[in-house]
């Protein structure tokens, strides 16, 4: 157990900051839901009952949208554009979908390489890009269930007010899908280039995030 | 693997199920809370 928990502490780590985080936010927002239900008269919820609102969904899946999509762009992105002196990019003149021996694909596959990638035909073609092919898929999932979760919330709120519902499809234009939408995705933007641009010039010792602490400002890719 | 020590195949695994589980979940619930 002792090992298992050193080799995988990483992954540990985040699962469980990942679980009191969320419940955290399940707390917090009961209290918050509950102030708002007093406020229009409406009687106060249960823990219980609170996360099964569209309420909770959807601020869950409004964060968990632009995280993948983030991701998703990042790892894109870095297959084709550079950055000089980034620890976040690849080699300069590495630009690209790079050749089968870098990628040990086909003839330069070892015997230790995942099945998919020695076989020549459509699997590899799906294995090749997995990574990108689910973080994507995660993001479209999440973007979708926050715009289900929102849709119902704002019908709620609509109701309240004792003004008209609107369908799915019109809230997808409103401008409170987009505000929640783009809120996220500005700052998570914002962030994935502040770590490319500042690992030029800023180190943490020891972190595989960070260039070495003596590497040049123009050294790129020199570790990870 | 760096140490020399054999990969414990059964290691990765948990790791990778346990994310693959909460995104599956969450996903569900996300997906499903609204439309019940």
């Amino acid at each position: 157990l002792k090992r298992f928990l050193r080799e995988n502490g990483l992954s540990l780590f985040f699962a469980l900051l990942f679980v009191s985080a969320l419940t955290a936010q399940s707390f917090a927002g009961q209290q918050n839901y509950n102030a708002e239900q007093g406020e229009h008269g409406a009687s106060p919820v249960s823990w219980g009952r609170y996360i099964t609102t569209p309420d909770f969904w959807g601020a869950v899946m409004e964060n968990w949208q632009s995280e993948f999509l983030q991701f998703a762009v990042f790892i894109a992105a870095t297959v084709w554009l550079v950055q000089k002196g980034s620890n976040e990019s690849k080699k300069l003149e590495d630009v690209g979908l790079e050749s089968e021996q870098q990628q040990k694909l086909g003839r330069h596959a070892t015997d230790e390489s995942p099945l998919w990638a020695r076989v020549r035909d459509v699997r590899r073609a799906i294995y090749q890009n997995s990574l990108l092919l689910v973080m994507s898929s995660i993001f479209f999932a999440s973007w979708l269930a926050q715009s289900l979760n929102n849709w119902r919330t704002f019908n709620d709120e609509q109701r309240e007010h004792d003004e008209g519902t609107v369908s799915w499809g019109r809230y997808l234009v409103d401008p409170d899908f987009w505000e929640k939408t783009l809120q996220n995705w500005q700052s998570e933007f914002l962030a994935v280039g502040v770590m490319v641009v500042f690992t030029i010039y800023l180190r943490q010792r020891g972190s595989p995030e960070s260039k070495p602490v003596g590497a040049p400002h123009d050294e790129t890719a020199s570790s990870g | 693997l760096g140490e020399g020590r054999e990969w414990k195949q059964s290691d990765v695994p948990i790791v990778f199920a346990l994310f693959v589980a909460m995104i599956v979940i969450g996903l569900a619930m996300g997906l499903l809370i609204p439309l019940t």
